[in-house]
C-alpha cells in the first residue's frame, strides 16, 4: 500500500520558493531518510505533508485520500481521518509542560480516539515501557532530561497508531549522549517495519536504518537511491554534502 | 469615638469592597469577550476592539466614570438611575479593557509548536484551546492579573468624585469636624485587604508551579 505520495510539490514564502517541485512515493513499511544542507526545505517538506504548511501547487495522497489535488485542499471532512494516519516527532518535543508523562501519552487518544481512560492508560503504559519511561509516569515534562522528553514525545505519537510517522531533526536538539537512545528506538521500530521519514544529520544511522535514502538541497530532490548512495553518490551536491 | 469612626469605615469600607467584587465579577468575562474580538480574524471587529481598548487606555477612568454617568441623559434623555450603576459600568468596562490586553498577552504567549503539536495529534481548534491552552494561559495570567486587581482596591477610591459614600469619602466627612486621622486611617483598611490578596495570589501561584 501506498502511505504517501507527494507529486510536483511547490511552497514559496513570499518571493522565496522553497519547494521546488518534489516528488516522493512512500510505500507500506519503508524507512526513508531525508538529508541536506539546512535551508533545504526538508522541513517544509515534511510539514507540508501533515497539513502544517499549506503547498502552492501540487498533490498529496495519503493512505488513498487526495488531501490536495493540484494545489486545491479537499475539504476536512474527507481528510482529517487520512492526516491522522500521520504522526509527527519535533525537533523541539513539543510536549505539554501542563501535564505529566502519562497524561501526555493519554491526552489525544482519549480526546481525538474517544479511548476509555483505562485503555488509554494501558496503551500508554505499553509504550512508555518500550521507550524505557515507564519510572516516569507522573513527572513532568520540565523534569526530564531533552532525551527523555524526546522520548515522551515518540510514545504520544505511537499513541495515536500511525500508519506512518514523520520525524524532523529528533535528535538535533540533543547532546550526543542523549541522541543514540533516540536512535535506538527509531531502529527499533524501523525493524517493526513502522513506515518513516526521517530528517537527518545523523549520515551513519540514516545509512544503516533507510530503506531509501533521499538527498534534498535547494528546494530540490537531488539524488535518492538506496543507502549506498552514501558510500557512491552521483551528484555533485551530494559529494560536497558529504565530504564537509 | 473611635468607635464611631471605626463603623462609619467600616460602611464605607464595604462599599469599597462592593465597587471591587462587582467590577471582577463583571471585567473578568467582559474581558474575554473584548479580547476574542480584538484578536478576530474579521478585520472590522478587530479594529472596533481595538479603538475601544485604545480609548479606554488612552483616557482616566474618572473622566469615564463622568461620562456614563451624564451623557446617557445628555444624549438619549435617559439619566442614569443611579451613581453606583455609573460607576459598576465604568469600572467594568475600564478593567475589562485593561483585562483584555493580559488575556491577548497569555495566549500569544504560548508557543507555536503546542499549536503544531496538539494539530498532528488530531485535536481540533477548540479541544486544542481546552486542554492545551487554557492552562497555560492561566499560569502566565495570574501575575500581571493580581498587579491589575490590587491596583482596583486603590481604584475604588475614585468613585467618592461622583458621591459614593467607599472609605475614604467617610473619612472625609470627619475631616469637616477639624478630626484628620481616620483619613489616614483608612490607609489600614487597604493594607490588610492588599495584604490577604497577595496572600491568595501566591498561593495560586504557587498551586500552579508544578510545571514550568
Ligand atoms: N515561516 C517561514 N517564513 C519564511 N521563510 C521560511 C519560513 N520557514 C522556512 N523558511 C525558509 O525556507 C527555507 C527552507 O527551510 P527549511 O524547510 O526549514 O529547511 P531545512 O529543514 O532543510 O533546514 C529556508 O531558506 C528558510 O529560511
Ligand atoms: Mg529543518
Amino acid at each position: 500500500m501506498t502511505v504517501i505520495e507527494a507529486r510536483n510539490i511547490h511552497k514559496s514564502y513570499g518571493k522565496l520558493e522553497v519547494l521546488k517541485g518534489i516528488d516522493l512515493t512512500v510505500e507500506q513499511g519503508e524507512v526513508i531518510s531525508l538529508l541536506g544542507p539546512s535551508g533545504g526545505g526538508k522541513s517544509t517538506f515534511l510539514r507540508s505533508l501533515i497539513n502544517l504548511e499549506s503547498i502552492s501547487q501540487g498533490s498529496i495522497t495519503i493512505c488513498g485520500t487526495p488531501v490536495v489535488i493540484d494545489g486545491e485542499y479537499q475539504h476536512n471532512t474527507y481528510t482529517s481521518q487520512a492526516y491522522r494516519s500521520l504522526g509527527m516527532v519535533f525537533q523541539g518535543f513539543n510536549l505539554f509542560p501542563h501535564k505529566s508523562v502519562i497524561e501526555n501519552v493519554t491526552m489525544s487518544q482519549m480526546i481525538v480516539n474517544k479511548a476509555s481512560k483505562k485503555e488509554a492508560q494501558d496503551k500508554a503504559m505499553s509504550l512508555l515501557e518500550r521507550v524505557n519511561l515507564s519510572d516516569k509516569r507522573d513527572a513532568y515534562p520540565c523534569q526530564l532530561s531533552g532525551g527523555q522528553q524526546q522520548r515522551v514525545a515518540i510514545a504520544r505519537a505511537l499513541a495515536m497508531n500511525p500508519t506512518a510517522v514523520l520525524f524532523d531533526e529528533p535528535t538535533s536538539a540533543l547532546d550526543p549522549l542523549l541522541t543514540s537512545d533516540i536512535l535506538k528506538i527509531i531502529r527499533d521500530l524501523a525493524q517493526q517495519h513502522l513506515t518513516m521519514i526521517i530528517v537527518t544529520h545523523e549520515i551513519a544511522f540514516a545509512q544503516n536504518v533507510s530503506d531509501r535514502i533521499v538527498f534534498m538541497s535547494n528546494g530540490s530532490i537531488c539524488e535518492e537511491g538506496t543507502p549506498d548512495i552514501i558510500e557512491h553518490p552521483q551528484t555533485a551536491e551530494l559529494r560536497s554534502f558529504l565530504n564537509k | 469615638m473611635f468607635y464611631n469612626v471605626f463603623l462609619s469605615l467600616t460602611n464605607g469600607f464595604i462599599q469599597t469592597l462592593f465597587i471591587f467584587t462587582a467590577t471582577l465579577l463583571g471585567a473578568i468575562p467582559l474581558g474575554v469577550l473584548i479580547c476574542i474580538c480584538s484578536t478576530a480574524s474579521f478585520r472590522p471587529i478587530r479594529w472596533i476592539a481595538k479603538a475601544f481598548i485604545w480609548a479606554i487606555r488612552g483616557t482616566p477612568l474618572m473622566l469615564q466614570m463622568f461620562v456614563i454617568l451624564y451623557v446617557p441623559g445628555i444624549i438619549f434623555d435617559i439619566p442614569m438611575k443611579s451613581r453606583m450603576t455609573a460607576v459598576l459600568v465604568a469600572f467594568i468596562i475600564n478593567y475589562a479593557a485593561y483585562f483584555s490586553e493580559i488575556y491577548r498577552a497569555g495566549i500569544q504567549s504560548i508557543p507555536a509548536g503546542q499549536f503544531e503539536a496538539a494539530k498532528v495529534l488530531g485535536m481540533t481548534g477548540w479541544q486544542t484551546f481546552w486542554h492545551v491552552c487554557l492552562m497555560q494561559i492561566i499560569k502566565r495570567i495570574v501575575p500581571p492579573m493580581s498587579n491589575e486587581i490590587i491596583t482596583l482596591v486603590k481604584d475604588t477610591s475614585l468613585a467618592r468624585v461622583i458621591g459614593i459614600a467607599e472609605v475614604v469619602m467617610c473619612a472625609e466627612r470627619f475631616t469637616r469636624e477639624g478630626i484628620i486621622w481616620p483619613l489616614f486611617f483608612t490607609g489600614i483598611y487597604y493594607l490588610i485587604f492588599v495584604g490577604l490578596l497577595t496572600l491568595l495570589f501566591s498561593f495560586i501561584e504557587k498551586k500552579l508551579n508544578y510545571y514550568r
